[in-house]
């Protein structure tokens, strides 16, 4: 029964792909529809589970685990949200040919979301493993239909260029995450978790060797400096959906390696690497936050947020092991939902089918919910209560000051500063008024995307106020 | 009305703490209904917000009533007694974080000045033409927060109400202002947001320090806390809530976000928003972390009187209404920082009464300077002159604000500043004691460009025809008469007031020369 939940998310992968290799190159909506309705079954069947804890030789499922595959879940539905938005709205609205700028998949919808699933699947055998070789197992089904996803666009140039430097950057990753693994191989003489952690109480140099490759791999996936430069341009040339899907779902898988490792099998070599953590998180604070300060393009500039948003994470590994975990899950749910949020609204906000700052101008008068939404999501990336990212970067300063890190914590502090700056930049154009004043009539309050809207604005306020994902999250056994 | 008094016959039951957590909740329950109301019916939605700006009034008014009954019947001693209308429940118990409110006079007098000057701006913006809900929504989360901040004892819920007046603050300047109001509004963000990091910084630091754990500020004060700590926690605090409250050399964002402002955000933000600041100092930075404050009060008083003249001298060279009034604002501020850093009763009772005292002062100015630019488009001194006999009643406004500015005897600045300069010469420090006495310059120079300013406004020909020129129209009146009302109160009758705040002042004192004296032993 544990196991339920991963085997319900093979079928659907697998159903997915089969339905959609019969029905062939007609257009047909079945393979999406079979995909959503078996990632809620796997939500639902998840949630059913909740508590269900069980341990194999080579694989777990645990609380934490718990937790980790809900996030992942959730957003994969909403990338399988966006990207029927993306593929829906723009067709029927600005008339552009969608299918030139290649987000609209037309046929090739099944394959993209077989991929998507496979991808998850990968996710959630990362978490639930305890040997080295599942780990890598899981690490690389996350990582490599990727691959493909960001390529989709392959008719246009930066489609290819995305693909490209996302391939480069995996295989790069992917070797040092096996040359890691063969130098922790080497040190500790078993492939098991277990034997892993005794030897990081006491560990040997080529363990802090192997430790410290397979660290740097994860930082790839988790878009932290030094492997962070693919992000920007991978995420502005990958579909929407996609782009989201990298953006939060991967990032999120990344960090759940590393909490897997450093909160967990090799726990006793964190404190050894608080350093590098120090490092990556601060530097990649820096660099993200550089980059989007005067950044124009929509997509790069989530990038760069993204990977500022990455070194505040990590920052949660120089805390302690107990606190740890809750509180990555915490930030994963607050910086996701933001994210989703903008990325749900900027295709459709963006006048004149744009990509850029200027496009969004005026849209508190085209829309003014989605304008609130945005800007409420834009918020809460920068921390600023009662929005919800506010309790995840609190909660990750007060861990690093109670190992009295008080240095990284005011150049973190600092850094925050300076990230308002371009989240408040973006707000403000939300708000302005276009130069070219063009007439055009607000949607309502209330249709469809309205609603959404509302909804997500509602959540990211009562998750930042309210206790109870907070009081769940925190002092959640690992 | 009975249940809020019955404080007899058995029945504990008392209204005045849902009174005290309905003037935070219904400004966000005004900015509710304000968002349902079509943008087009502008009257209604200017009417629906005074009408909720005058509800604060009465509900904070009431309880100050409540509140001087109450004190007489029991004495205020311990620290804990001397909060009332408290409500204190679980709100993170992971984090020890509660929703613990109340007030003592300090919180409650700048709740009223809150209340005033909100509904006093509520009115003077009546003029507004353009996204008038949006404008509204905005002053009615601003005012919500404030609130909040004034009675919150919790450091994290403190915090919360803080930010909250950020963000609307930021887009009330960014899209109703005037001039570089892009540029002034992100000036002033950036640096309140680095204010609030600095004291984020004070509070995490304060969390997580052995036996602390809490956020509760009245526990928070029995924790000793290691003086190597408090050395550099105390300047992170007390800098980071200073910047709010406009200490030299941190002030730059004011002036331009003054200047930029619309009226009623001028008013709210130099009258209320950098009281929060100067608040803070005190209830966070000297009351939590006494020996801190030991350690840094005699440079934080030099700066204080160095931004007491360089705020007058800059006022001084002002050609721009608002600019002046900036300017004024930064060198009375710094004299609240003066007093509080003189560290005795006195002192510190002159700070809180200036804080009180500014805020109507300024509201008043800037609400007039609002009015004057209404009609005749120009902010210029060189510009202006003779409007007296067009405005007589803006005029003697304006004038009577001025004079309280100077310290007129019987006006609100008087009561202020004197206690300031008297707690600054008491002072243990002879430095202070001398610095006290240069800022005693402040006056002069405000004497100077006050009544500079109020010569080229009022006195003199106006270019063009007066008679295009009207004056104040009954509702402006009414904003005008509410703010010069507290002008008047704190000015003519102060000994009511001086005494509740020193009740309150006294745990704060206390604490200060407990370890003052432990040092010295």
């Amino acid at each position: 029964m544990a196991l339920a939940p991963d085997i319900l998310l093979l079928l659907t992968a697998l159903a997915v792909l089969i339905v959609d290799a019969i029905s062939g190159l007609r257009k047909s909506s079945l393979p999406g529809i079979i995909g959503v309705v078996g990632t809620f079954l796997v939500l639902l069947v998840l949630v059913w589970n909740e508590g269900v804890t069980a341990v194999w030789p080579s694989y777990e499922v645990t609380k934490a685990g718990f937790w980790w595959r809900i996030a992942f879940v959730i957003g994969s539905l909403g990338m399988q949200g966006l990207s029927w938005l993306s593929s829906k709205g723009g067709s029927v609205s600005d008339g552009h040919d969608l299918a030139e700028l290649g987000d609209s998949f037309g046929e090739r919808q099944g394959s993209f979301l077989a991929l998507n699933l496979f991808s998850v699947l990968g996710m959630f055998i990362l978490v639930s493993s305890r040997e080295w070789l599942t780990f890598f197992l899981g690490l690389e089904l996350a990582t490599l239909p990727l691959i493909s996803l960001a390529a989709f666009r392959a008719r246009q140039l930066n489609g290819i260029e995305a693909g490209m430097k996302l391939v480069i950057m995996a295989a790069l990753a992917m070797a040092l995450n096996v040359f890691g693994l063969s130098l922790l191989y080497g040190a500790v003489g078993s492939l098991d978790f277990a034997a892993a952690n005794m030897a990081a109480a006491h560990p040997t140099p080529l363990f802090l060797l192997g430790g410290f490759f397979v660290l740097a791999a994860l930082l790839f996936k988790v878009g932290a400096i030094p492997l962070h430069m693919w992000a920007p341009d991978v995420y502005e040339g990958s579909p929407y959906a996609v782009t989201a899907f990298l953006a939060v779902v991967s990032k999120a898988a990344g960090l759940a390696a590393l909490a897997k490792l450093f909160f967990g099998s090799i726990d006793g070599i964190r404190i050894s690497f608080s350093g590098f953590f120090i490092l990556a998180a601060l530097g990649s604070q820096f660099i993200g936050n550089l980059g989007a300060l005067r950044q124009e393009k929509f997509t790069r500039f989530v990038a760069y947020s993204s990977i500022a948003q990455a070194g505040f994470f990590l920052l949660a590994f120089l805390g302690d092991a107990k606190q740890g975990p809750g509180i990555l899950l915490f930030n994963v749910f607050s910086y996701g939902l933001a994210t989703m949020t903008l990325f749900c609204f900027a295709r459709k906000a963006m006048a004149n089918n744009g990509s850029d700052l200027k496009s969004l101008e005026g849209l508190s008068q085209r829309s003014p919910v989605l304008a609130f939404a945005m800007a409420a999501a834009l918020i809460s990336l920068a921390g600023i209560p009662p929005l919800v990212g506010f309790m995840g970067k609190f909660l990750v300063f007060q861990s690093i000051a109670k190992e009295g890190h008080y240095w990284t914590l005011a150049f973190s502090l600092t850094n925050t500063v300076v990230s308002l700056y371009y989240y408040a930049r973006w707000v403000l154009v939300l708000y302005r008024k276009p130069e070219s004043e063009t007439v055009s009539t607000p949607t309502g309050s209330f249709a469809p995307r309205e609603i959404g809207a509302w909804v997500l604005i509602a959540t990211l306020v009562l998750l930042g106020i309210s206790p109870w994902l907070l009081q769940t999250l925190i002092g959640l056994p690992h | 009305m009975f249940p809020l008094l019955d404080r007899k016959g058995g029945c504990e039951v008392s209204l005045a703490p849902t009174l005290l957590q309905f003037t935070w909740l219904s400004p966000l329950l005004a900015a509710v209904v304000l968002a349902f109301q079509p943008s087009n019916k502008e009257s209604r939605i200017r009417i629906l917000s005074a009408l909720f700006a005058l509800f604060n009034v009465v509900a904070t008014l009431s309880l100050t009533c409540l509140f001087f009954r109450e004190s007489h019947a029991t004495l205020p001693g311990a620290t804990q007694s001397s909060l009332a209308f408290v409500t204190h429940t679980t709100w993170l118990p992971a984090l020890h974080a509660d929703y613990f409110v109340g007030v003592d006079a300090i919180s409650l007098f700048l709740m009223d000045l809150a209340a005033l000057i909100v509904f006093a701006g509520t009115l003077a913006s009546f003029r507004i033409e353009k996204r008038v809900k949006a404008f509204f929504i905005l002053l009615q989360i601003l005012a919500s927060g404030t609130f909040g901040s004034f009675m919150a004892f919790d450091l994290l819920l403190f915090f919360f109400f803080n930010e909250l007046t950020l963000v609307p603050t930021f887009l009330l300047i960014g899209l109703f202002g005037s001039g570089q109001r892009e540029a002034a509004t992100m000036k002033l963000t950036l640096m309140l947001m680095l204010g609030s990091a600095l004291v984020l910084l004070g509070i995490v630091g304060m969390y997580v320090q052995p036996g602390a754990h809490t956020f509760d500020v009245l526990k928070l004060s029995q924790v000793s806390f290691s003086p190597a700590f408090q050395y550099w926690a105390f300047p992170a605090i007390f800098l980071g809530f200073a910047l709010l409250g406009n200490l030299f050399p941190l002030h730059i964002w004011s002036p331009d976000g003054h200047a930029a402002a619309p009226t009623a955000i001028s008013m709210f933000l130099a009258g209320v928003h950098m009281k929060i600041g100067s608040y803070g100092c005190l209830r966070f930075g000297q009351y939590l972390l006494p020996e801190g404050c030991h350690a840094w009060a005699i440079p934080f008083a030099l700066l204080a009187v160095a931004g007491a003249l360089w705020g007058a001298w800059a006022a001084l060279r002002q050609t721009d209404l608002k600019y002046l009034n900036a300017y004024s604002s930064v060198s009375h501020c710094a004299l609240v920082f003066l007093g509080l850093c003189a560290l005795n009763a006195p002192g510190m009772r002159g700070a809180v009464y200036q804080m009180l005292s500014h805020g109507f002062i300024t509201a008043t100015v800037f609400c007039v300077i609002g009015f004057i630019y209404d009609r005749t488009h120009s902010r210029e001194l060189a510009a202006m002159g003779g409007l007296m006999k067009a405005m007589p009643f803006l005029g003697v406004a304006m004038i009577l604000g001025g004079f309280a500015g100077i310290g007129l005897p019987g006006l609100s600045g008087f009561a202020a500043e004197l206690p300031i300069f008297f707690g600054g010469l008491q002072s243990e420090s002879s430095a202070v004691q001398w610095a006290t006495g240069l800022a005693l310059l402040s006056i002069i120079l405000a004497a100077v460009y006050m009544l500079r300013g109020i010569n080229r406004v009022l006195h003199g020909t106006w270019k063009s025809p007066v008679a295009t020129l009207t004056d104040a129209i009954p509702r402006e009146r009414l904003a005008l008469a509410t703010l010069l009302l507290g002008v008047f109160a704190l000015g003519l009758y102060p000994s009511p007031w001086s005494q509740r705040l020193d009740d309150a002042l006294a745990p704060i004192l206390r604490q200060l020369q407990t370890t003052h004296l432990e040092t010295k032993g």
